[in-house]
């Protein structure tokens, strides 16, 4: 069982569950899972900055992937640990925190947010759109594992913590002064 | 291993398109850069032929006209729309370069010119905004505005800020900067896109 970062980060992309499995159950792993989320976030905004965004965008790029590894976590933890449970379900939420930073690893290719978007079969397709696709995938895999639940109920949780955390957000706007 | 080997398939097929992208290669229907000093315009050959009025009048007078320049001037307007939109587009841009050019190269400005370059502006904006369904139309207006304001000399222009205000900006800063602004977010993304502005006050980028 190698604690080496890249390995597990190679892991990790490839959606291993057996990865997921090993940093649910190894506490110290949550620094590592943080700094995944950390060179997601970098590589979002040096993206930004090579396709000339303006600061506020590289912003967004830099804090989106902390924002959601925080928020989504804790309501995917708050889902699936009462709505979505199953019958082997015993979890908190710095056990969802460790196995969903792993999960960002992906997002290291949002460093390709700077190219211009690609052509496939007559759609015009943001450059990030693979990176973001197979983090969502990898992030359902973390859920899953963390939850020790299926994958259709891990699927739910995801999608309800995503409804929660935009509500959130969204609220927060609302209530904002103009 | 199936699974790896289509992901490490997936990636770099993505990562070849992109680079294919990127070193600018003709194709149809797309922006074409205006050339490197000393690079053959290839890829505007077809545009040369649609507005061969706006490249005369470019080459033997060095400025263009209302009139050769109001056919093309409609066709940007119209966004994508216009079944030349893209040889617009192009042709405009390298036209934009250059009067940058001459503007940069001479002590006073042509107040002529300075007018045209801002005239210029609002189409390359108005462009963007008159085309919401065709993304990658959208995409190749802020490429072409991006192009001018990193490759064509500066020419200090009147644009307007956030509020509305006139001020002084270099060739396309403004359009660039109001087209990364309507970009519209949607989702968690868009909520914290919006957030952030609101407590930054959406002035992170002022214009000079």
């Amino acid at each position: 069982m190698s604690r080496f970062l890249p390995r597990r980060m190679l892991r990790a992309a490839l959606l291993e569950s057996a990865l997921y499995e090993e940093v649910e159950a190894e506490r110290r792993s949550l620094g590592q899972a943080f700094v995944v989320v950390l060179l997601a976030s970098s590589a979002g905004a040096l993206g930004a900055w090579l396709g000339a965004y303006p600061p506020l965008r590289i912003a967004l790029e830099a804090i989106e992937p902390i924002v959601f590894w925080l928020g989504a976590s804790l309501f995917a933890y708050m889902a699936g640990a009462t709505f979505f449970r199953g019958p082997h379900t015993q979890t908190d939420y710095a056990e969802v925190l460790r196995t969903t930073g792993f999960a960002f690893t992906p997002g290291l290719l949002r460093v390709l947010g700077g190219l211009p978007a690609i052509d496939v079969a007559g759609l015009h397709l943001p450059p990030t759109l693979l990176s973001d696709a197979w983090v969502v995938l990898a992030s359902i895999v973390a859920v899953r594992q963390a939850l020790d639940f299926s994958t259709l109920r891990a699927i739910a949780t995801f999608g309800v913590a995503y409804l929660l955390l935009w509500l959130l957000l969204a609220g927060a706007l609302f209530s904002l002064p103009v | 291993m199936r699974s790896r080997a289509c992901a490490g398939g997936l990636l770099a097929g993505v990562l070849l398109a992109s680079a294919a992208q990127g070193a600018g290669e003709i194709r149809p229907g797309a922006y074409c850069p205006f050339p490197k000093p000393g690079e053959k315009p290839a890829c505007l050959v077809p545009a040369k032929q649609a507005y061969g009025e706006f490249f005369a009048a470019l080459d033997e007078n060095g400025d263009v006209g209302e009139a050769a320049s109001a056919r093309l001037e409609a066709d940007v307007a119209a966004g994508a729309g216009s079944q030349n939109a893209y040889l617009a587009l192009s042709s405009l841009a390298y036209g934009y370069y250059r009067l940058s050019q001459q503007a940069a190269a001479s002590p006073n400005e042509d107040p002529q010119v300075v007018a045209r370059l801002e005239r210029w502006n609002a189409l390359l904006a108005s462009a963007y905004a008159a085309s919401p369904q065709d993304a990658k139309f959208q995409d190749s207006v802020r490429e072409a505005a991006l192009d001018l304001q990193r490759r064509a000399p500066p020419v200090e222009l009147s644009c307007l800020d956030e509020s509305g205000g006139p001020v002084r900006c270099d060739s396309t800063e403004a359009v660039v900067r109001d087209i990364d602004r309507l970009r519209d977010e949607v989702g968690v993304r868009g909520a914290l896109s919006r957030l952030l502005g609101r407590f930054f006050d959406d002035g992170a980028e002022p214009a000079r």
